[in-house]
């Protein structure tokens, strides 16, 4: 045992392993959840009432009942019936679907309403101009959509990372949050170890925020005079 | 009377109605290749939505609408052959502000036209020394003036190289100072000889563009004529109260 690792009472390898673990439920999730996003922030644009009675469903079930429920449910419900079929289900997998389709129904509003407060005008002027449908979107709307959408998608992203340990009632995986009860539990320091579990949380938040602030710069330069 | 050339736009018994009202009703009209027509009219006249017609901004719900001979329907390849060869000047000028004036006047002729980006950039540069916003390329529209951006409004409907441009009351947006400059440059394209459709409430302006003035009201046609007839001896009580109503005017 190294000298710097006598604090952590051997504990560092698994607290490092969780907070890799912790970070990588995060990303997966947040990756999932756009997707979600994406597709229910198109279901509410679109014209089909079939979509958007699908997407309000969704949304509000999802926004109304527990992340823990949820969670529980994805697990030992859905997961459960798909193995009946003789399908093995992988753990990361499901717990990772299960956060983004969560996370999904909050970026599917805030996309939604990023969308929404694009000005008619440059709908108009892509029309005029022949601009293709493809074309409008990716240039047009994406790119002013994300700066109107970039708060409200950091907010999410940054309770993704603090709904990641949410896994860890499943038992099954080590992430940074249950390290640290173990090991405040084993060694009775619930200060030091919950403290480190804490430190953890707020690096990421301290990263994720010099990021995002430095794409809102990127996406603002056109708006600075 | 068997004509060689199809008139540029061609309105035939043309209607629309927002729910109960009518704002336009019945309008036929003719445009030849070439011609420079304005429409005015007071506010609610159904101007605008004349003209948005011609692009197909807005449906019309009856009657036919010919642009170059074509008949313009809600159908895609229809909507895109005649948006090939109108362009458009909007009042808010609805430049895309994430995007350089450059890229606003390339993103179209290389994504709708499959020009190069060299090719592109050489077409936008030309223009925008022709509203007279050379070296500007680089910069955003948030860092321009009203005026500046209409010109690069104007620029970029241009670089479609379209042969019919629409202009919606180009300068109403504008703060006063600025409409002068804007105004020089629309009259300064007449030399490229494009079939021009101008919304706006400028009557001097209107007579040194125009080659006919349109007067409507009430989604109606009311006098069509050359500027000078038009202006000097209007023969509505309608148009004579509208010019009137301008006069007045501080």
């Amino acid at each position: 045992m190294s000298l710097g690792d006598a604090p952590l009472a051997g504990y560092g390898g698994q607290l490092a392993a969780g907070l890799v673990l912790t970070i990588e439920v995060s990303l997966s999730s947040y990756a999932v959840g756009s997707v979600f996003g994406l597709l229910g922030a198109a279901a509410k644009l679109s014209r089909s009432r079939t979509l958007h009675l699908c997407a309000g469903l969704y949304t509000t079930l999802v926004r109304a009942l527990p992340e823990l429920l949820l969670v529980l449910l994805a697990f030992y419900v859905i997961a459960d019936r798909i193995e009946q079929f003789g399908v093995v289900v992988n753990p990361f997998v499901v717990a990772v679907v299960a956060l983004g389709f969560i996370q999904g129904a909050y970026i599917t509003e805030v996309l939604r309403g990023a969308v929404l407060a694009i000005p008619r005008g440059q709908r108009e002027a892509a029309q005029a101009l022949n601009l293709y449908p493809l074309t409008y979107l990716r240039r047009i709307v994406a790119p002013q959509a994300l700066r109107h959408a970039l708060g409200g998608l950091g907010n999410i992203w940054l309770n993704a990372t603090k709904d990641a340990s949410l896994i860890s009632v499943l038992g099954i995986f080590a992430d940074v949050l249950k390290v640290s009860s173990l090991a405040a539990a084993a060694t009775k320091r619930y200060v030091f170890f919950y403290g480190v579990a804490g430190a953890c949380f707020l690096a990421i938040t301290l990263v994720s925020m010099a990021l995002l602030e430095r794409l809102r710069r990127d996406l603002s330069r056109a708006y600075l005079t | 009377m068997t004509s060689t050339i199809a008139p540029a736009i061609e309105f035939a018994s043309v209607s629309k109605s927002f729910g109960e009202t009518a704002v336009l009703s019945d309008i036929t009209l003719s445009i030849s290749v070439g011609e420079r027509t304005v429409i005015c009219g007071p506010s609610g006249a159904g101007k605008s939505t004349l003209i948005r017609c011609i692009n197909g901004l807005e449906q019309h719900q009856r009657g036919v609408i010919r642009v170059d001979g074509e008949r313009l329907t809600r159908a895609a390849p229809s909507l895109r052959h005649i948006r090939a060869q109108v362009g458009m000047v909007f009042q808010g000028f609805n430049l895309f502000p994430h995007m350089t004036v450059l890229e606003n006047c390339t993103v179209a002729p290389r994504t709708a036209l499959g020009l190069t980006r060299q090719e592109a950039e050489g077409r936008a540069q030309a223009l925008l020394r022709r509203v007279d916003l050379p070296g500007l390329g680089g910069r955003y529209p948030s860092q321009l003036s009203g005026g500046q951006q209409q010109r690069v409004a104007i620029a970029r409907a241009l670089c479609m190289q379209p042969r019919i441009l629409l202009l919606d009351e180009p300068t109403s947006a504008l703060d006063p100072e600025m409409v002068q400059e804007v105004l020089d440059t629309i009259v300064g394209l007449t030399d490229l000889g494009m079939t021009m459709v101008c919304v706006t409430h400028e009557m001097s302006f209107a007579r040194r563009l125009a080659t006919r003035v349109v007067f409507m009201d009430e989604g109606r046609i009311v006098e069509t004529g050359p500027p000078t007839e038009l202006f000097d001896t209007p023969q509505s009580v309608r148009l004579q109260r509208f010019l009137g109503s301008l006069q007045a005017l501080p």
